[in-house]
């Protein structure tokens, strides 16, 4: 990549993000979640908590890994902030309790259902054009 | 490398890796050469009237708060790897555990996490008071003697809306250090290898407040005045309520009940607000940052300059700290007012730490789960019970409604 373009980027996204930032205090570390693994779950939301410090999702996942679960699990999901959630797309409009997801998270080292999301993968069908954080969907 | 990787690489080393403190809480680094310790505090030129300068327009609240930054030089010797608060964005996922499994040892891990200095404070206090009832009953007196010290100012401050920002800059983990009592310094290194370890304890996890810990750190995102009351809050990562009454003594000792936030009276001096904050309970911030003790006590003083409000905090701690620590804040005040977003952490936190003191979060279908969706947890309670007198567990009592009247 032509050295000008990334200094471009480079400068443009570090004045962003300087201007953006604000103190961030995280509410808790991430050193529950195996960073190393990613779980890929597929059911209902049954659960839908938009609050802070996490929005949460609960769902009834009826496929792990592309594998059909023999009895449906249910799994808790957790999000960022209220605020992150809503600025990456994840809004209670996209998150709804009923819609069909699949979703991407680190899960617990202890090997619970419950997992950091990593990509909300897709929702009622609709996939996610982003394999980060945000909530691109094709066709939107 | 592809644009992606290359951005989400350089999005992190933003974010999460290399942002200086200095980049996330305003200001800039002090102009000046660098040093491995900090400089002596330059004193206060009029200890009774601080911002004589900043309220004369010759100094910005910036600048008054630069005179008390330095840049702190790389020193090959220092046993935090010239870490500031940052450190924790390398290690709050786990990363050690993540060596260890590739094979990694400890020392292996630990010299490969080098930090680079920079901003760091000068935490020694330019004022010769020795505690917190000495330094206010100086400014007070100073108040007093032909300025006021009134309940309210003769103008009213509007200090209303969110103000952002505050924070009195990255703090060295080595300034951290030095500035401990001989007692709590073993505590603050432990606290430092508890996150270099993965074992990160930050009251927020707890839903504690993270109320006063390191003095680079200072956050509130609203004020509201309501007569002689000032509140302070901050909603996230936990909710932080801070109530400061003017113009009232402390409550007398036996009624007196020390609190996260503690017990905060107040006087105006002309349009700055010097706050004297006691009874507190012992915190710590976390996130590489110092502990205090339930003997610490503050000193603030705070000044609405345009669009910046500035604040002067010197903390006193003798269980804790060395000496009398100080650091300035400058908030910074939003265009446009954001409502405060409840904050819910205790209906919705399941994280806990295990018997080993390593963090963890309880899932669905263990016990003690809380259920994070159940928005009406008594009536699922009542259901709970009405089930266990069905089934004989508890003394039997009808429903009232099948009982009826008896007069």
């Amino acid at each position: 990549m032509n050295k000008m373009i990334l200094g471009g980027i480079t400068a443009t996204l570090i004045a962003a993000f300087t201007v953006a930032i604000v103190p961030v205090q995280a509410h808790h570390s991430h050193a529950m979640f195996d960073g190393s693994k990613e779980v890929v779950i597929e059911g209902t939301i049954t659960g839908v908590r938009f609050a802070n410090p996490h929005v949460y999702l609960q769902v009834r996942a009826v496929k792990k890994d592309g594998v059909a679960l023999s009895a449906p699990e249910t799994w808790a999901v957790e999000m960022s902030t209220v605020q992150n959630q809503t600025q990456r797309g994840l809004t209670p409009t996209v998150l709804t309790y009923g819609a069909t997801i699949t979703v991407k998270m680190n899960p617990l080292f202890s090997g619970e259902r419950s997992g950091n999301y990593t990509s909300v993968m897709a929702i009622n069908g609709v996939k996610n054009t982003s394999a980060a954080e945000d909530w691109k969907p094709a066709g939107g | 490398m592809n644009m992606w990787t290359f951005t989400t690489i350089l999005l992190s080393g933003v974010v999460l890796t290399a942002s200086p403190a200095w980049a996330q809480r305003g200001g800039g680094p002090p102009a000046g050469p660098t040093s491995l310790r900090p400089p002596a505090v330059t004193r206060a030129t009029d200890a009774a009237d601080p911002f004589a300068a900043v309220r004369a327009g010759r100094q910005t609240p910036q600048q008054y708060q630069a005179q008390y930054r330095y840049n702190a030089a790389v020193d090959p010797a220092d046993p935090f790897h010239n870490w500031g608060g940052n450190l924790w964005n390398q290690t709050w996922e786990g990363n050690w555990l993540a060596a260890y499994r590739d094979g990694k040892t400890f020392q292996q891990f630990w010299n490969g996490l080098q930090g680079n200095g920079g901003q760091s404070l000068i935490l020694a206090t330019p004022y010769s008071y020795t505690s917190a009832e000495e330094h206010w009953r100086a400014w007070r007196t100073a108040a007093n003697g032909g300025r006021g010290g009134a309940a309210q100012p003769s103008t009213p401050t509007d200090w209303s809306g969110q103000w952002g920002g505050g924070g009195a800059g990255n703090v060295m983990q080595r300034d951290y250090y030095a500035s401990m009592s001989a007692a709590y310094k073993p505590r603050f290194a432990m606290s430092i290898q508890a996150e270099i370890e993965g074992r990160h304890w930050w009251p927020a996890d707890s839903c504690l407040p993270n109320a006063y810990g390191g003095a680079g750190t200072w956050a509130f995102r609203y004020a509201n005045f309501n007569g002689p009351l000032v509140h302070f809050n901050n909603p996230n990562p936990v909710y932080e309520g801070r109530y400061i009454v003017v113009g009232r003594d402390f409550l007398p000792p036996d009624q007196s009940i020390p609190s996260f936030m503690g017990e905060s009276i107040a006087f105006w001096d002309r349009d700055e607000l010097v706050v004297w904050t006691k009874n507190l309970h012992p915190n710590m911030r976390g996130h590489g940052e110092a502990e205090y003790s339930a003997e610490m006590q503050m000193i603030e003083r705070y000044y609405r300059s345009g669009d910046n409000l500035l604040v002067d905090v010197t903390r006193y701690d003798p269980v804790a700290y060395a000496a009398p620590q100080h650091s300035v804040g400058v908030f910074a005040r939003a265009a446009e007012y954001q409502v405060p977003l409840q904050n819910d952490c205790v209906s919705t936190n399941n994280v806990f730490h295990d018997e080993k003191g390593w963090i963890a979060d309880v899932a669905p279908g263990q016990p003690g789960y809380k259920d994070i969706f159940d928005l009406t947890p008594w009536y699922t309670n009542w259901m709970k019970a009405e089930e266990a007198k069905k089934q004989g567990q508890a003394p039997p009592a009808p429903s009232i409604l099948e009982l009826g009247g008896t007069r």
